[in-house]
């Protein structure tokens, strides 16, 4: 990573901004959700990319502690993920890189997302909201490291 | 498939506050199916996209919206060997990819 990171610096211009968006890795809420409502059912684990995430932070790290960039800001929001029902959401996480794990089953979120459809009486969507961060860094002017 | 990724825009407006995209050569990492490029491309003077996966690039390449195609343009290739000039860029993205 380091290296993509030096690759990086080579093509951006100088002050060039270098922009890291990604989603942390950690649990992420499933959550049924009408207009005005919302309710957690479930979570994915979202944690199994873990060591990359910290690989990634240990590169840029020392691409700043050898002053190739300089950091600017740093801040987080959520992303939302937005299924009809429990078998879009399915497709899509088991295609996924980073999220495969459900807690609790399929079959327990179909079970709970029809019980509160029935319940509101009106469509319920499933949401997942995956907390991703966007660090900002600049390029800096002369490599001295 | 997912019915609706960031439906409020969020991603996008944290991005767009990031940098100033105006007139910018931008350069995005992992570019996968154009998703992110095409949000802030509007303002843009040019964005490449790189992108390893064929499969994302295909998609990335075939949806390109007529308005943009003379501006954005994927290509296969890692940020490991970037095939760009240096200083070729004034805001590099890694979208999902660091």
């Amino acid at each position: 990573m380091v290296h993509a990171l030096s690759e990086t610096w080579r093509v951006l211009r100088s002050p060039g901004r270098l922009v890291d968006l990604r989603p942390v890795s950690t649990r992420c809420p499933i959550d049924a959700v009408t207009s005005d409502r919302a309710v957690e059912i479930g979570e994915v684990d979202a944690t199994g990319m873990a060591e990359d995430d910290d690989a990634a932070d240990l590169a840029i790290q020392e691409m700043v502690a050898n002053q190739w960039f300089v950091p600017r800001r740093h801040g987080q929001f959520d992303f939302d993920f937005y299924w009809d029902d429990v078998q879009e959401m399915a497709s899509f996480l088991e295609g996924s890189r980073r999220s495969k794990h459900v807690h609790p089953s399929y079959q327990e979120l179909e079970e709970a997302h029809c019980k509160l459809s029935l319940e509101w009486r009106r469509e319920v969507r499933l949401r997942c909201r995956r907390r991703t961060m966007l660090a900002v860094y600049d390029k800096a002017p002369r490599l001295s490291g | 498939m997912v019915k609706q990724l960031d439906p409020f825009g969020v991603e996008s407006r944290a991005l767009l506050q990031a940098a100033d995209f105006s007139d910018a050569r931008v350069l995005e990492i992992g570019s996968g199916d154009g998703r992110l490029a095409f949000r802030y491309a509007n303002t843009s003077a040019s964005v490449v996209g790189i992108e390893l996966q064929a499969e994302e690039l295909s998609s990335a390449q075939g949806t390109v919206p007529p308005h943009l195609q003379r501006r954005v343009h994927f290509v296969q290739a890692t940020a490991l060997a970037p095939p760009f000039r240096s200083q070729a860029f004034d805001i590099a993205v890694y979208a999902w990819s660091l």
